[in-house]
């Protein structure tokens, strides 16, 4: 009978939820294995416990207090049903003590807390991170010249082009063996895929090639030559609220620049333009910023 | 709170004017991502915990495998590849090989940890917890190691529980590579891979000051601008789980590129040495009572070779020790270089609360003297994945092997209690299966159906305790069916025969007991209680006739 209620509650789950930039996508099919275990703590008998109740006992019990505005965000998701009599038993937790609950209020609770754990980890695994072609490809995009050859651009991009354990999209074989795609370390190809997540190693290690990147005059010259600040005769140009959206957007073409990021960078463009700082210092910012960005790496 | 104060310096924020207000910023944000998930949880979430990891599926026997637990078992009917000591006539020639032991407490324990170094041997199973009797039943080397790892597709990796609730900047790292070992998180949490032979290179490579071009930080004006900014990028609000996290990453990044954690070259080398130095030593030692000495320890052992206990196989190039030289000496030589980097890279990412759970490889057994031109880099060179080879080699050369994982856990563990951070720590042992006791032609077939795990804990206290039962039975002369370390059923348990998810949720019981995610799968096998000792609902593991 518990497996038949966590079921039945399970089916009233969408089957879709919003992806980054609005873009939805299914629900991994694991996903309901998951909720038809977590619930099965739960009383046999509470035929009539809801997750709805749950909701609104959340609410009038005063649990937001505490543990966050709603079951979604409650620092209490996954909640088992051990878990919440040991808190509500005396002497265990003093603001507890004092809240009465019936079997069916208790497992009402803890069902409305495992669907938001189990809202959470759809989330969680809702896209990854690109691989490291990707962003080579948009490295060489941006800071590569249509007027000049930048040589030095491989080399200084080698800390992500050479990382596929980390940054994913597994060495090509027949050239690592030349040491060309990964660097000729096997190694880096284990456990690499076409897909990883982030972590603080993948972002630190885009920082060092962004740093790198916008350090190397070169480099810095095209990404603001493509971003259209550089004159007939080379020389850089002011750096306008207009040219710097355009260096922004080079990283993310497809995607654009969202509202609210777009008012930080045009306040620190205005920053930027009342201090006495040179023009190729201030597109240096701006660039170093907008490529450190995990934003445009995202799939 | 020393380790803390380790880490702040190198952060360096200890003795200056106060927290830069970019780091405190940080240290904010971090505590904010993280806080949460802590105080829904309710475990320690500055844990410390190591996987090591035995590629290549090594013979456990003389280890943490026991095939007698207590007195009142029946005496193992053993085979060269189960045996734990020589036995040798006065003038230390050897005669033979049997399963000998000695009494801990309640527990009889096999030869080798009266055999390492000082008294670690008693202090480390004091605080081990071994659960046997267990397995897939299912070949294959990274099947079964994926089983152990993540052996429930509804929840995360037994890493990925701790990355999930992890709050330090590298959340799990591993090093360099486990064949299928799956690991998973349910926070979005992300796994670094570390180089083989350098892997702080990989984590803390960007901070180098060589690396750290910074050309912003030549102005004070722009540096401030460019913080101000990047902070309030970091916090625009997303529903994006994937951005979050990658911000938090990013804020973590910043804040460690204000630390001096790049200049630990000095600090490596000397981890590098004292780990390498460990482990050979107990490795290559050429007089250990009951392996390579005399029980009184005056003579050394001698076996000269022969074409059946000598045998040994390489891959496709069958070859032997060379003939008329020792045996004994078979390890003088030994390394397990892997092994030693993964100590090393444990306790530095420890010390300084950088990663929450490591998993590392127990490495190989490496160098051994063999016949010129044969070599031995691996497991499986100890013939043919060890179906071949003679088993008076493969007992010697994995009790070798054993020694030098367990004397450098041991002093792992003593380095984690110099820094006052043991009662957090635990370290796990695994390996894709356990050996069988019969022989399958002159080497050992896949024990998938008789796996082991120990786990060593700061939280465990008067150990060892042995759990998950295994059959007595007579070993096959060439059979893969029977062989007497098979997992046996437990009286009373839910499925009977416990399974790797039965594993991972006993050793949670003592890691995170409050989040176990596969107990109402696999109830535990124990439940830690307040003083340390544990509760053995199942009571302890026995051998069953």
């Amino acid at each position: 009978m518990k497996r038949f209620v966590a079921v039945v509650l399970l089916s009233t789950l969408p089957l879709t939820f919003n992806a980054c930039y609005g873009q939805p996508f299914s629900v991994d099919q694991t996903l309901f294995t998951v909720s038809t275990d977590l619930p099965s703590e739960a009383d046999p008998s509470s035929e009539s416990a809801s997750y709805e109740k749950g909701v609104v006992l959340y609410s009038s019990k005063n649990c937001a207090g505490c543990h966050g505005s709603d079951v979604s965000t409650s620092t209490k998701f996954g909640l088992s049903l051990d878990r919440l009599n040991w808190s509500l038993a005396p002497g265990n937790v003093s603001a507890m003590s004092q809240i009465a609950l019936s079997d069916i209020e208790k497992n009402s609770l803890v069902l409305a807390l495992t669907m938001a754990a189990v809202e959470k980890v759809a989330a969680s695994r809702s896209g990854r991170m690109m691989g490291r072609r990707y962003l080579v490809s948009v490295f060489k995009d941006v800071f590569q010249s249509t007027n000049f050859k930048n040589e030095k651009l491989e080399t200084l991009i080698q800390v992500v082009a050479y990382s596929p354990a980390i940054f994913g999209t597994p060495c090509n074989l027949y050239s690592t063996y030349s040491g060309s795609d990964c660097g000729g370390e096997i190694y880096n190809n284990t456990g690499s895929s076409i897909f990883t997540g982030s972590t603080a190693v993948r972002q630190l290690k885009q920082l060092e090639a962004c740093e790198k990147l916008t350090s190397d005059t070169v480099s810095l010259n095209a990404a603001i030559e493509n971003a259209g600040g550089m004159g007939a005769s080379s020389e850089v140009l002011p750096l306008t609220e207009e040219r710097a959206m355009n260096a922004v957007v080079l990283f993310d073409l497809d995607r654009g620049i969202p509202d609210s990021q777009r008012k930080i960078y045009s306040d620190l463009v205005k920053k930027l333009n009342s201090s006495s700082q040179k023009s190729v210092d201030q597109w240096r910012l701006l660039i170093q910023l907008a490529c450190e960005q995990p934003g445009w790496t995202l799939n | 709170m020393s380790n803390r104060r380790q880490f702040l310096k190198k952060m360096g924020v200890v003795g200056g004017g106060g927290l830069a207000s970019a780091l405190l910023a940080d240290i904010v944000v971090w505590d904010r991502i993280f806080q949460t998930q802590a105080m829904a949880l309710e475990v320690d979430v500055n844990m410390n915990y190591v996987n090591i990891n035995m590629g290549g599926g090594p013979p456990r026997y003389m280890a943490d495998h026991w095939l007698k637990v207590a007195a009142s078992d029946p005496n193992p009917v053993v085979s060269t590849y189960s045996s734990t000591a020589y036995t040798a006539n006065s003038s230390g020639q050897v005669t033979g090989q049997e399963y000998r032991t000695h009494v801990m407490g309640n527990y009889v324990v096999p030869h080798l940890y009266s055999t390492l170094p000082g008294n670690s041997g008693a202090s480390l199973l004091n605080q081990t917890l071994i659960m046997q009797g267990y397995g897939s039943g299912i070949d294959g080397h990274g099947f079964n190691t994926s089983l152990q790892f993540f052996p429930l597709a509804s929840a995360a990796s037994f890493t990925g529980c701790i990355a999930d609730i992890s709050r330090r900047p590298f959340e799990a790292a591993r090093h360099p590579d486990i064949r299928a070992g799956k690991f998973v998180s349910k926070q979005n949490v992300g796994l670094n891979q570390l180089n083989a032979s350098r892997p702080l290179n990989t984590l803390l490579g960007t901070l180098a000051a060589s690396n750290k071009t910074r050309t912003l930080a030549t102005s004070a004006t722009l540096k401030d601008y460019f913080d101000d900014a990047r902070g309030l990028l970091a916090s625009v609000s997303t529903d994006s789980v994937n951005l979050k996290a990658a911000q938090a990453n990013l804020s973590r990044g910043y804040s460690l590129l204000n630390s001096t954690l790049g200049d630990f070259e000095a600090e490596w080398d000397a981890l590098i040495t004292k780990y390498t130095t460990v482990v050979n030593d107990a490795m290559r030692d050429d007089f250990v009572p009951g392996l390579t000495a005399t029980l009184d320890g005056t003579k050394q052992l001698y076996l000269e070779t022969n074409d059946t206990d000598g045998r040994f196989n390489t891959g496709t190039n069958e070859g032997y020790l060379k003939v008329g030289s020792n045996l004994i000496q078979l390890c003088e030589q030994a390394n397990n270089e892997s092994f030693a980097i993964g100590l090393a890279l444990a306790e530095f990412v420890f010390k300084y609360e950088l990663v929450s759970a490591v998993e590392i490889n127990g490495g190989t057994l490496s160098n051994l003297l063999l016949a010129p031109g044969i070599s031995s880099n691996s497991f499986f060179d100890l013939g043919n994945d060890m179906h071949g080879g003679g088993g008076y080699v493969a007992n010697l050369a994995m009790s070798m092997y054993h020694r030098g994982i367990w004397a450098g856990l041991a002093e792992l563990r003593s380095a984690l209690m110099r820094l006052g951070i043991w009662e957090r720590s635990h370290l796990h042992l695994t390996s894709e299966f356990d050996r069988k006791i019969s022989l399958k032609a002159t080497g050992s077939g896949h024990g998938t159906e008789q796996m082991v795990s120990s786990l060593i804990s700061g939280k465990i206290s008067g150990g060892p305790y042995v759990v998950g039962n295994i059959y007595n039975l007579e070993p096959g002369a060439n059979s893969e069916t029977v062989s007497q370390a098979y997992a046996a059923p437990i009286s009373g348990y839910a499925s009977e025969r416990p399974s790797p998810t039965t594993m991972c949720s006993t050793m949670s019981s003592v890691v995170f007991p409050d989040l176990n995610p596969w107990k109402n799968v696999a109830p535990p096998l124990v439940s830690l209680n307040k003083d340390g000792t544990l509760l053995l609902p199942y009571g302890r593991g026995k051998v069953i006739a």
